[in-house]
């Protein structure tokens, strides 16, 4: 019998669309009637202070149930996992080599400090903590983390071309060990050196039990798990780091269901629910009990253009017109002002920040504004005859924008027709499908990337990523897919803005893809819940415990 | 014919109901437009040997009659197939699911009859007096009530509102206490799958408490008015005796009747109160598959809830047997 | 015999009609009793309402074009598109009804997330469930009448294997057999239409058996044997004898079936497999408002009532039609 790998499924890819889909999902539409004028919230003033218990012995006594929003693949073997739910629990019982801090940087966790680069950007020599212990009381060394390394890669997992780069490991000694990469790699030390480390001898012993019952060296270990329907954590005591958590024990449940999802904060029957969908958040904040907790995300939801030959959008005059017609502003205002920020690049805004592009003057000049009259002569002098353009949308407030711009393409004279659909069933009829004219012109989709700008490009835009994470079929200009490809190989970060910089204008000019918004991580939680604060990072929420937060309960 | 024959009789009619539930589901499934490994196998990249091996498995390169001999063989032998989506067999998906809607069909049946048997003999003694009025409207609006509906007014108003009960899952008493790390003991583990179960089971009965009030009435009415409680009263028997020994053991015949019936309608709502519950049952279990269009997974759960129901009328066709014994087994036409 | 033959006798339709079957007379005596009256009324209300919608949208349709941004009846102040969505700026999302102090008379039962005019909606929404109803209830009732009464007028092995696939369709719960119905056959895409030819399917089996109880009582009688003897052509007795005189009490059952299946249709369009967005239709209605049922109860509550009260119409219809048939509980 033929065993289908998880890796294989089509859960995964949906996983991959789903930790944008999550926050979408929770659909929801627009402020109530009370405050029309509703602004659209700035995820900085949920910057909350640190929170310190008066008793500590008391809040080592913490125990909690957190309400994911999506379904876990329940994969916790991080070499093979590939799906942000159940790497949220994953996040909780490895410790990585480094991990992102709230700012979205890397910092050293089992790592001592940061790797001495050598060999032209392709040589790094990690040394890593001694002392530290596998839940089974195995140490740690630096055999583990070249296997951590390593088995995506030798065991074709999916999460293999975050490693595929690597030539070779040296395990120098115990706790030293040098990584060759291939060739340079522009988001090694951004992104991809943030290994989760798995104890070999364990893990290879039996790799399926180890996927059911994981064993890492973080601050939470198994303890009990009933497929499909909870997770639950016990505090590790033998934990090597400071601080030490004051969470005794966690227990993960799921609730797909934005309403229900909310109704079980309302009724505290949960302490905490993970996505805070955008039209509960006033009446979940109006609460004293409850509180919300929100922060940007590296995703970004675009509109992307069909540009096969055939296609009345495979003239970027068309495409052009119809970005004009509706705007992006106002739709985020009414709907998602709670749970998103309109977006003028192909990459988040914490990615800007990170590599400070000029975001302000691409605003200004290129992206296109709300402008009918000018969509309407673009489209009256471009637009093939009889043109009846189809947009795909999945069945969730990303319907709501497609129905937007159809109806203004509609009060300038177009039909388009708006078809909507299962997220999977969206997947299959657009970017795996051979992108023809007739099915569809439009769809939208949301990505979550990462600190690199690598993290959307290739992904979305290079041509060998082709029905499998992008269905437009954008040719580009003569060295628009090399480009993508020596930017992501090249390790100078002054030579990759500017490669990404030249991109990025010709995503915006030539809009095989429109950025629409960001969304953001958000969480609900009851105000005995103390010092939660939310990682942009969603696998890390909930953040139980770092430099910067330790969470506990209030009695 | 004995009551041990009329079983054996009943067991082996079900056969061929329990074979055409497979066949039906099968063509389904497989006659359906679009290639089922390309279904399956969306939302990755196309890899031939793997195509193939699913075609193999699958056997899709043979005949459809061939296929479905070749799925019931398994079947025959409990293996319901693998479900892709999940990455599990279908019959250890489909076991660790039945439980959760078991205990909600059950639980909403026993809301409905003991509440429906009740109030429908009070509505037929007095009839067209206020009660009877007052239960046929209840009845009304029981019949016309999406059980959704009910359902999410009542997460709204008892959970959210009021915050009395529970607003989703279940707690299962089979688990014991020692599964839920907030239940010591096991009077607190009934308590709370009480709870939990109070909404939902309210939701998913009002419909077959009002089917079976209005049924019990109309029997009750007949029976009442039939020549055998005629004469016993002529002959001066108490009113509550006739009320009880004559009347009501006749009416209660349809009665277990309709209760085997009414499981499809039962089964159905189950499907709807899982979702708006968001209770871990066959139900969503259901939904998740087609959503997924994970082909055995479907076939597996629509199998299943068949044979559900097609137990569950020959258990009620039994007990009426084994009740009154003048039913006489056999062919009725 | 078949599973749970005895269903039949729930009360349900008899077959000593004869002396006091006639449609007059059926109707005196519905507008005679109250509830049946006021059923009457709903579904007359409704009715007219489906009818009125269906005509204006399909004329706007046929004068505008396919998606018509203009309908009829906004003409008349109380109504506004059914499905468009009210350019940026103007309409109010969230609008709660106009007897709340933000309300507003403009829009009755307030607005729904994306500004559209509720009441609007909820009166288009008339169109689709009843339609719904009635085409899905005439397909069961049309196969059924087809299949019990071939059934129970030939008998013999013809009825046992009918009967077995009439069974079997019947053991699989309705709304799972429509689902997968649903889902396959429409590839994957499901919209309103594969859900009506699905209810009305899974549908046939209920109708089948009435109309093959009534032909198995009919088939004995004199005339019939008469007929036969005479050597009128099978199938012309079926038509001309069977079916015309077994059909009462199979419509009255279609009155009640249609609040079932409206019930139904509501069930599959709140889980996404029946109507599908923009279409006002109140299952799918509800479907959307279930994510705003904390923003917004309202949205959740008009729907529901809509289709309690439509199908509490077609009960009480029902109801009073069965009961001037059946003179078993007359006083």
């Amino acid at each position: 019998m033929v065993t289908f790998h998880h890796g294989l499924s089509r859960r995964q890819l949906l996983a991959a669309g789903a930790s944008v889909s999550a926050a979408t999902i929770a659909g929801c539409i627009g402020g109530n009637g009370e405050d029309d004028d509703a602004e659209i919230l700035d995820p900085e003033e949920y910057d909350y202070d640190r929170d310190e218990p008066d008793d500590e012995d008391a809040a080592r006594q913490s125990s909690m149930v957190y309400t994911q929003e999506l379904e876990r693949d329940e994969d916790f073997d991080p070499v093979v996992s590939n799906d942000a739910y159940s790497f949220q629990i994953i996040t909780l019982v490895f410790d990585s080599l480094y991990e992102f801090d709230y700012e979205y940087e890397l910092q050293p966790k089992v790592a001592v400090d940061f790797p001495d680069v050598e060999r032209d950007d392709t040589r790094f020599i990690y040394e890593i903590h001694d002392g530290i212990e596998f839940h089974n009381g195995e140490e740690l060394t630096a055999s583990d983390v070249a296997h951590s390394f390593r088995a995506p890669v030798e065991e074709e997992t999916p999460n293999m071309s975050t490693y595929d780069m690597i030539e070779e490991i040296d395990v120098i000694d115990d706790y030293q060990l040098q990584v060759d990469l291939a060739h340079q790699y522009g988001s090694w030390e951004l992104f991809n050196q943030a290994v989760d480390i798995v104890p070999e001898d364990a893990r290879t012993e039996d790799r399926e039990e180890f996927n059911e019952n994981p064993i890492g060296s973080g601050p939470f270990e198994w303890h009990d798990f009933q497929f499909g329907e909870y997770v639950e954590l016990e505090r590790f005591d033998d934990y090597w780091d400071e601080p030490q958590p004051y969470m005794e024990s966690i227990r993960f449940e799921d609730n797909v269901d934005d309403a229900s999802r909310v109704s079980e904060m309302l009724a505290h029957d949960t302490d905490a629910i993970g996505d805070v969908p955008n039209d509960d958040w006033g009446q979940l904040e109006d609460e004293d009990d409850i509180d919300v907790h929100v922060t940007e995300s590296p995703s970004v939801t675009y509109i992307f253009f069909n540009t096969n030959e055939g296609a009345g959008t495979a003239d970027p005059n068309v495409r052009r017109g119809i970005a004009h017609a509706f705007s992006l502003t106002d739709y985020v205002e009414t709907y998602l002002n709670n749970a998103a920020i309109p977006l003028v690049t192909p990459t988040s805004r914490i990615t800007n920040d990170l590599w400070e592009f000029p975001i302000e003057e691409w605003d200004d000049e290129i992206y296109p504004e709300y402008d009918p009259e000018l969509a309407e002569e673009l489209l009256d002098e471009h637009a093939p005859d009889d043109w009846n353009p189809t947009f795909m949308a999945p069945d969730d407030e990303r319907a709501t924008l497609a129905e937007r711009v159809a109806t203004r393409l509609d009060e300038i004279g177009y039909d388009m027709e708006v078809q909507t659909m299962d997220f999977g069933a969206m997947l299959d009829q657009t970017i795996y499908s051979e992108a023809d004219p007739d099915n569809y012109e439009l769809y939208i989709l949301g990505w979550t990337g990462g600190p690199d700008p690598d993290q959307y490009l290739y992904s979305l835009f290079h041509e060998s990523q082709e029905q499998l994470t992008n269905g437009h079929h954008y040719d580009g200009s003569d060295d628009f897919h090399d480009t993508i490809v020596e930017a992501r190989e090249t390790a100078d970060q002054a030579e990759r803005e500017q490669l990404y910089t030249e991109l990025i204008e010709e995503v915006l000019t030539e809009l095989p893809a429109l950025p629409a918004y960001t969304e953001h991580n958000s969480m609900a939680t009851g105000d005995h819940v103390r010092d939660m604060h939310v990682h942009p990072q969603m696998q890390y929420n909930p953040h139980l415990v770092s430099e910067e937060s330790n969470v506990w309960i209030e009695d | 014919m004995g009551l041990a024959r009329y079983t054996l009789y009943r067991l082996l009619q079900a056969i061929p109901v329990l074979l055409g539930i497979t066949i039906i589901t099968f063509v389904l499934a497989n006659l359906a437009p679009g290639d089922p490994v390309q279904l399956m196998l969306a939302g990755q990249e196309v890899d031939e040997e793997l195509v193939e091996a699913i075609e193999q498995q699958y056997g899709l390169d043979r005949p459809l009659h061939e296929r479905y001999v070749t799925y019931m063989a398994g079947v025959l032998e409990g293996d319901l197939g693998y479900s892709i989506h999940w990455g599990q067999p279908v019959t250890e998906l489909i076991l660790g699911r039945v439980g959760p809607t078991l205990l909600l069909v059950l639980s909403a049946y026993a809301f409905a009859i003991a509440t429906a048997i009740p109030l429908g003999i009070i509505a037929a003694t007095r009839r067209n007096e206020p009660t009877d009025h007052v239960s046929r409207i209840v009845a009304l609006f029981g019949v016309s009530t999406p059980s959704f509906w009910i359902g999410i007014m009542l997460i709204l108003l008892f959970a959210v509102q009021l915050g009395w009960l529970p607003s989703t899952g279940l707690v299962y008493p089979w688990r014991g206490p020692d599964a839920y790390a907030w239940i010591d003991t096991w009077p607190e583990l009934l308590y709370q799958t009480a709870r939990h179960l109070l909404l939902p089971m309210i939701a998913l009965g009002t419909l077959q408490m009002a089917t079976l009030m209005r049924v019990e009435r109309t029997q009750m009415i007949e029976s009442l008015h039939g020549e055998y409680v005629t004469l016993a009263r002529a002959y001066g028997v108490p009113e509550r005796t006739i009320l009880r020994k004559h009347a009501f053991q006749n009416a209660q015949l349809p009665i277990i009747t309709i209760i085997g019936l009414n499981l499809s309608t039962a089964l159905s709502g189950a499907v709807l109160i899982e979702y708006v519950f968001n209770i871990n049952g066959m139900g969503r279990l259901f939904i998740e598959a087609i959503q997924a269009l994970d082909y055995q997974l479907i076939m597996g759960i629509t199998i299943v809830f068949g044979t559900i129901f097609v137990v569950g009328v020959i258990v009620t066709d039994l007990s009426y047997a084994y009740i009154d014994p003048r039913v006489t087994y056999g062919e009725e036409e | 015999m078949a599973i749970g033959e005895s269903q039949m006798d729930d009360g349900g339709p008899t077959e000593d009609v004869e002396a006091k079957f006639g449609w007059r007379h059926t109707l005196g005596k519905i507008t005679d009793d109250t509830t049946a009256r006021w059923g009457l009324y709903i579904v007359a209300f409704v009715l007219v309402i489906s009818a009125y919608t269906m005509v204006d949208s399909n004329l706007s349709r046929l004068t505008f074009g396919v998606l018509s941004d203009f309908t009829f009846a906004e003409a008349i102040p109380i109504f506004d598109h059914p499905e468009r969505i009210p350019p940026p700026g103007e309409g109010e999302s969230h609008l709660p009804p106009a007897f709340h102090a933000d309300g507003s008379m403009a829009h009755p039962l307030g607005t729904d997330p994306t500004g559209r005019d509720y009441f609007t909606r909820i009166v288009y929404g008339a169109q689709v469930s009843v339609s719904v109803g009635i085409a899905s209830t005439l397909i069961g009732f049309v196969g059924g009448t087809i299949i019990g009464s071939v059934s129970g007028f030939y008998g013999g092995k013809v009825d046992d294997f009918l009967m077995r696939i009439v069974e079997t369709v019947y053991a699989i719960p309705p709304l799972i057999l429509i689902i997968v119905f649903t889902v396959f056959v429409s590839g994957g895409s499901p919209d309103i239409t594969y859900a009506i030819l699905g209810v009305g399917i899974t549908f046939i089996p209920v109708f089948a058996r009435i109309i093959r109880s009534e032909v198995l009582s009919i088939r004995e009688m004199d005339y019939i044997e008469a007929a036969r003897a005479s050597g009128v052509k099978r199938r012309n007795i079926i038509l001309r004898h069977v079916i015309p005189n077994s059909i009462a009490p199979v419509l009255v059952y279609a009155t009640l079936q249609i609040g079932v299946t409206i019930l139904l249709v509501a069930g599959l369009s709140f889980l996404g497999y029946g109507a599908q967005p923009p279409t006002p239709d109140w299952g799918e209605m509800l479907n959307v408002s279930h994510g705003y049922m904390h923003a917004n109860v309202w949205l959740s509550i008009w729907p529901g009532l809509a289709i309690l009260v439509t199908i509490m119409g077609f009960n009480l219809f029902g109801d009073g039609l069965q009961d001037a048939l059946d003179p078993r509980l007359e006083d």
